[in-house]
């Protein structure tokens, strides 16, 4: 894929959502370009992760259109350039016997290719990722033996090992301690500038996000804000969340 | 193929089986679905005993039980796939079912077929001297096939057991994974009927993969521990049975839980001899 054209990483176009008769997204056009790091908010149940799943194709929308690198859903086909940490890694068998090592190598699955098998710079690569996100000492830890927020690190590793051009996360640091989510956020803006990674981030520690991310968008079944981190403002949060929101610390820092 | 004697011929499909089984198992284990395994067995002993009603009463028609047996729990397998997307919370349901209805029918056809009851009691426990050479046929093709799918495809088997989103979004195409479990699960079941038998390929496939989880503390080491540990229980199984004249499932199956049984034992030793020399 030529890279350089695409500044498009991600397109949702007219999106309609409904669970039995219950709208849960109506009508939402958001797209994600080459560069931004944009945090979703929204309070709970407003539609954060489903819009996500539609985002990734692992749920089918009612109405409306994705494409991600402009190229439609359907026919998308490198993966290996988007990396998603689910809420919660809901999704997970934690009873699988599985090392951190072992986890963190899925992520490379796609770029390695039938019966082959992960070569010296694979191995190298699941070093380095894991020493990103401080669990390297964890390496041969079975991961259902470790601490919540330490399982969280390990599937930030997984997503973050195949060097994708954007990654998603939703809500990855719920019980994550302070110390650790904050430098879970310089990591991430340190990506975001250096690597021109492009980030999607969900979350609810709005005081914090807003410090790093370089957009935002708010989400209660339609989108109510979608603009520069800059120009998002606390009535904004009011609106959304009703008047007795507690809104944290509230500087926006570096770019944008 | 060579001249075999039945005992050389029974602990060739029984190694076959002993590698295939276990490595089902694993997967299955991590997937929570080892009970598909179970009602899988009993819709192909319908297949098994479909054909050997066809072969016994319609002579003109060349059928061998086993690839009846193979059709059917493949139709099974993709029968209860569809179920377990479309309606999650109906496997439950469905697989007792599946599981009751199989063996019924499989009960009629038997009674029907003029040496049903002899051949059934085979297919019901397993017996290693009446693996004949079109059985080690069938047992060698499906173990060739089984194994290069297994090689091909375990990276994935292996995600999609461990995280279906994940595996999704990493590109994998969940459908076809989803059809090759289905696949080799009928593969696997419908070689094992011979040796092990239909109410014991369950516990042979589960049985090695439930200590091995005892024992491994990682995927890797699971998958070779369960597999050291089929082995084991196979040759156990199938020599023993062959010199005390004991149902060859049976033998199996009592080897396999033996070996549970002392890996559950050792294991509380084990971690205080360990811990103690920590201490010192
Ligand atoms: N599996 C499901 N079955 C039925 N309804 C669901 C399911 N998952 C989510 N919902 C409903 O869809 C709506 C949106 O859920 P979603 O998970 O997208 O919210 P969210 O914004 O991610 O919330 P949170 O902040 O708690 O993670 C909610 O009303 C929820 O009740
Ligand atoms: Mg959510």
């Amino acid at each position: 894929m030529d890279d350089n054209h695409i500044s498009t990483m991600v397109n949702m176009n007219n999106i309609t959502f409904q669970r039995g008769n219950q709208t849960i997204l109506s009508s939402i056009d958001l797209s994600v370009h080459k560069g931004e790091f944009l945090g979703l908010v929204g309070p709970n149940g407003s539609g954060k992760s489903t819009l996500i799943k539609i985002m990734l194709g692992l749920l089918q929308p009612d109405a409306g259109t994705v494409s991600l690198f402009e190229q439609p859903l359907t026919t998308f086909k490198h993966w290996e350039r988007i990396g998603y940490v689910p809420q919660k890694a809901a999704s997970v068998n934690l009873g699988f016997p599985a090392t951190v090592y072992e986890v963190v190598s899925m992520g490379l699955f796609s770029k390695v290719g039938l019966f082959r098998f992960l070569n010296r710079h694979h191995k190298k690569k699941i070093d380095e990722t894991l020493q990103q996100v401080g669990m390297l000492e964890y390496k041969h830890r079975n991961i259902g033996e470790l601490s919540g927020g330490q399982q969280q690190r390990v599937f930030i590793a997984r997503a973050l090992v195949s060097e994708p051009d954007v990654l998603i996360l939703d809500e990855p640091t719920v019980g994550v301690d302070a110390a650790t989510v904050q430098r879970f956020y310089q990591l991430l803006s340190r990506l975001n500038e250096e690597e021109n990674l492009t980030l999607l981030l969900v979350t609810h520690d709005v005081g914090v996000m807003t410090k790093y991310v370089s957009h935002v968008a708010c989400l209660q079944q339609t989108l109510h804000f979608h603009g520069s981190a800059g120009d998002f403002e606390e009535s904004d949060l009011i609106s959304m969340y009703g008047e007795n929101v507690e809104i944290l610390s509230h500087q926006h820092g570096g770019h944008s | 193929m060579m001249e075999l004697t039945f005992l050389e011929r029974g602990i060739i499909a029984a190694l076959c089986i002993g590698l295939i089984a276990p490595l089902m198992g694993t997967l299955l284990a991590v997937r929570r679905s080892s009970i598909i395994a179970d009602s899988l067995s009993h819709v192909t002993l319908t297949g098994i005993s479909a054909g050997v009603l066809i072969g016994g009463t319609m002579q003109f028609i060349p059928v061998h039980p086993l690839y009846t047996g193979f059709a059917f729990s493949l139709a099974g397998s993709l029968f209860i796939e569809k179920l377990r997307q479309e309606y999650a919370s109906f496997q439950e349901l469905a697989a007792p079912i599946i599981l009751s209805a199989g063996i019924g029918l499989s009960a009629v056809f038997m009674s029907l077929a003029p040496s049903g009851q002899n051949e059934w009691y085979d297919y019901l426990f397993g017996s290693v001297v009446s693996v004949g050479k079109g059985d080690l046929l069938f047992i060698l093709i499906t173990f060739i096939v089984s194994g290069l799918l297994f090689g091909l495809f375990f990276k994935e088997l292996v995600f999609v057991s461990f995280d279906q989103e994940g595996a999704a979004v990493s590109g994998i195409k969940m459908k076809t994974i989803n059809f090759l479990f289905s696949f080799l699960t009928a593969l696997v079941i419908s070689m094992s009927m011979k040796v092990v038998g239909i109410l014991l390929v369950g516990a042979l496939i589960s049985l090695p993969a439930a200590a091995a989880l005892q024992l491994a503390s990682s995927f890797r080491a699971l998958v070779l521990w369960s597999i050291v540990i089929g082995e084991a229980a196979v040759l156990t199984g199938v020599i023993s049975s062959y010199h005390l004249s004991l149902a060859t499932g049976g033998s199996i199956v009592v080897s396999a839980a033996l070996i549970l049984g002392a890996v559950l034992a050792w294991k509380p030793v084990s971690a205080r001899i360990f811990s103690r020399r920590n201490q010192l």
